[in-house]
């Protein structure tokens, strides 16, 4: 390659982080830098590479070099304040927000930036404020929504993070980020179904960012923990009332009309689940090993409670007690699998 | 002329590795021993083309043009032919060629015709220097001629197949396939796992279709065409045009046509640079100038979905990590020409199931290394044998992890209309998904 000169490393850098090709970009930088130590654009372009290589101690140190050689320009302070985010340090990130601020409030994305570290300090109350300025210079910036979506989660003000969120997806439909944190918010709401499709559109949107798909995978282990849960709740009362010579065959009707409930339930929210979601989740059972154990532990507390609640109503008191324990002890180890997974 | 296992396998080997001039070198030495100077004219003509100063591939070319030029063999009068300039091919074994012994140059014999010779090598040859005030008539450096086929590329059975079929078949039978109400417009769009030879693939698809290859890259569009984006484009497909029939390679596609949706304010040339794309694609189809647009990828899925419709990059074939013939030709290919002792070979392919092809080359550098380790401590050479191969083994992790991961995302989450069904198949095959 040859030696490019620091307007076009700077453009070639610019585009590969916009390809999602930071490393390359880096080392674009690098080499320019190895010529031109002096430019402080090439070392704040250098710091945004490195925070999208999730690189943030190197892109922190960048950002201090740039804020070293233009200590009057905001940008330095406020890569800085992502860099510093991303390190967990959220109390220097907001001081450097702040600093940002400080150079530039006629500059929307320094009033986004702060709002956002305000809420990731848990200060999402300050935060309102700067979220609202940076809205106000710039409604038509998808990233100023998500600035007011960050801090009502903050202030877990679900109805108002829902409607930046959605206002985002108006703006930008293909925000990937958008549509998870929307779908977060919707799980927050307990519309459990249409979070997991929320997240399941956010993986679609943009399948190289894996958290919506790990979102997911949580959601629907919440989903299954739920209904172990009952299921559960159903063994032990089988447990508890099936061996009983005097209302025995009462409590087995009970106990199979409940058994049948939860399974009409369980069918009803997997129907509702998009068919990628199905297909991912039986997919999971297919090729991991413990999601696999989880599957057959369920299926098998579910059958040995419809086999305790059989042996009840035909006056098997001792069998439907063995079987009722087995239900137990196979819906308590799914259950163990599905908070452990 | 009857094929020649030794002369077959050592042209699948030049084809496999076309910067790899020694070999390429040994493979004309082989030729001319066995009476084909014109393939090996042909070979050389292509080393001289990149290194005019190669004094070998002169003396080479020399002994092909004498060849060449002499009376048919069986003839009663015919000149005895001269002493083997690079020590024969019984001296050229496979630890690389015999360097030349006289110098650079040597004198003209004195009863060679010249001008005979330069008149069967006329078009082999490039003329060094074009005269004053003229541009050059023929392809730029960057388009090349293709001789690698298909059959030069070790397994990947289904990729040839699916190629066969989609592309090169109705390519080569165009009536048949108008009557099948098969368009030949549009081009084909490979994509997989990174290293795994798709650039490869396209340079065989040129061969098979007898067309120059004209391979981009985002490295050309970031190095030469930074600013100036749709202008350039449309420079790339005059020059393919130019050259027809040629196949114009666009590699990293999802660089070049990247999806308009996800570029931001940033920088606009990149918007301009698809648009460009789209409409230079429907003026070759439209046009039909002989220009057969193929396209790589890793990530199909950012690649602009108004580049995958119909006339454009509409069929698409998923090209995987090797399968385990492709896994052993990479591996011989790549301990070729290395002390070796006892490698099992059909062992590490066993145990390389993910491995791509750079991944394979990468495993026996380290392996490779391993022993230049062991043998500059002991002072003593030893071969590359077993241990050093289990130890690259556990050193070399595949590098398609990250992008199966996205794949299967992409499969179950991405794919209603099915464009991805070939790469959910191999997933469950490969119990992923």
């Amino acid at each position: 390659m040859t030696d490019p000169s620091p307007a076009d490393a700077f453009r070639r850098a610019d585009l590969l982080v916009e390809l999602r090709r930071p490393e390359e970009a880096a080392r674009v930088l690098r080499e320019a830098l190895s010529v031109h130590p002096g430019r402080a654009d090439l070392w704040g372009q250098l710091s945004m590479a490195l925070l999208a290589a999730d690189r943030a101690e190197e892109a922190y140190e960048a950002a201090t070099a740039r804020i070293r050689l233009a200590p009057d320009s905001e940008w330095g302070f406020r890569l800085a304040s992502l860099a510093l985010t991303g390190l967990g340090r959220h109390a220097e990130a907001t001081r450097a927000a702040e600093a940002s601020v400080r150079l530039a409030p006629e500059e929307w994305r320094t009033h986004a930036r702060l709002a956002r570290a305000l809420a990731d300090s848990g200060r999402a109350t300050e935060g309102w404020a700067a979220a609202g300025r940076a809205v106000a210079l710039a409604p038509e910036e998808p990233e100023t929504h998500m600035a007011v979506g960050a801090v009502a989660i903050g202030r877990r003000d679900w109805a108002t993070a829902e409607r930046a969120y959605r206002h985002v997806l108006g703006l930008e439909p293909s925000n990937a980020a958008a549509q998870n944190n929307l779908a977060l918010v919707t799980l927050q709401r307990g519309a459990v179904a249409d979070a997991v499709a929320g997240f399941a559109d956010a993986v679609a949107t943009d399948p190289a960012v894996d958290e919506a798909r790990r979102n997911l995978e949580t959601t629907l282990r919440v989903g299954v923990g739920r209904l172990l849960l009952a299921q559960f709740l159903v063994a032990l009362l089988a447990r508890l009332s099936l061996p009983s010579e005097a209302y025995g065959r009462y409590a087995a009707v009970a106990v199979a009309g409940t058994v049948a409930g939860l399974g009409a339930y369980a069918r009803l929210r997997w129907r509702m689940l998009p068919a990628s979601v199905r297909a991912y989740a039986l997919s999971l059972a297919r090729t991991e090993r413990r999601h696999r154990l989880l599957a057959v532990a369920a299926a098998a507390g579910f059958t040995a409670l419809v086999a305790a609640a059989t042996a009840g109503a035909v006056g098997q008191g001792s069998a439907a007690t063995v079987a009722a324990y087995a239900a137990l002890a196979c819906t308590a180890a799914a259950g163990a699998l599905a908070t452990r997974l | 002329m009857p094929d020649d296992p030794l002369v077959s396998s050592l042209l699948a080997a030049v084809a496999a590795s076309p910067e790899d001039v020694p070999l390429r070198l040994h493979v004309v030495g082989v030729l001319l021993d066995r009476d084909r100077p014109a393939q090996a004219a042909e070979l050389c003509s292509t080393v001289l083309q990149r290194d005019p100063a190669n004094a070998e591939a002169v003396a080479l070319l020399g002994r092909a043009t004498r060849a060449l030029a002499a009376p048919v063999a069986g003839e009663p009068y015919a000149e005895a032919s001269p002493p083997a300039e690079t020590g024969g091919a019984a001296a050229t074994d496979a630890a690389g060629p015999v360097p030349v012994a006289d110098g650079p140059t040597r004198p003209a014999s004195a009863d060679f015709d010249w001008s005979a010779a330069e008149e069967q090598i006329r078009d082999l040859v490039p003329p060094p220097f074009l005269p004053d005030g003229t541009r050059p008539e023929g392809p730029p450096p960057d388009v090349e001629s293709s001789t690698l086929r298909l059959a030069d590329v070790g397994g990947m059975d289904e990729v040839k197949q699916r190629l066969e079929v989609a592309f090169l078949g109705p390519m080569r039978n165009p009536e048949l396939a108008r009557l099948y109400g098969k368009s030949l417009a549009g081009g084909l769009l490979l994509y997989g796992p990174p290293g795994c030879g798709k650039t490869f693939v396209a340079r065989a698809v040129a061969g098979e279709l007898g067309a120059r290859f004209y391979a981009v890259s985002l490295a050309d569009i970031l190095d030469h065409y930074l600013g100036d984006t749709e202008k350039n484009v449309k420079a790339i497909f005059d020059t393919a045009r130019r050259n027809a029939p040629c196949v114009l390679f666009l590699d990293e596609v999802d660089a070049i046509g990247h999806r308009r949706s996800r570029i931001g304010s940033g920088w606009s040339g990149l918007r301009g640079a698809v648009n460009q794309l789209l409409h230079e694609m429907d003026s070759v189809s439209a046009d039909n100038h002989g220009v057969f647009v193929l396209a790589a990828t890793n990530h199909p899925w950012d690649v602009d979905p108004a580049l995958r419709r119909p006339g454009r990059l509409d069929r698409t074939i998923l090209v995987l990590p090797p399968d385990p013939p492709a896994r052993e030709a990479i591996l011989r290919l790549h301990l070729r020409n290395r002390p070796l002792a006892g490698i099992d070979v059909p062992s590490i392919v066993r145990r390389t199931g993910d491995f791509s092809g750079a991944d394979l080359a990468h495993l026996c550098d380290t392996a490779a290394e391993l022993a230049l380790e062991a043998s500059m401590r002991s002072g003593q050479v030893r071969p590359i044998g077993m241990p050093d191969m289990e130890a690259a083994l556990r050193q070399v992790a595949p590098s398609t992890g990250p992008w199966l991961q996205t794949a299967r995302n992409v499969a179950m989450f991405a794919n209603s209309g099915g464009e991805y069904d070939d790469l959910l198949a191999y997933l469950k095959a490969k119990k992923l998904a």
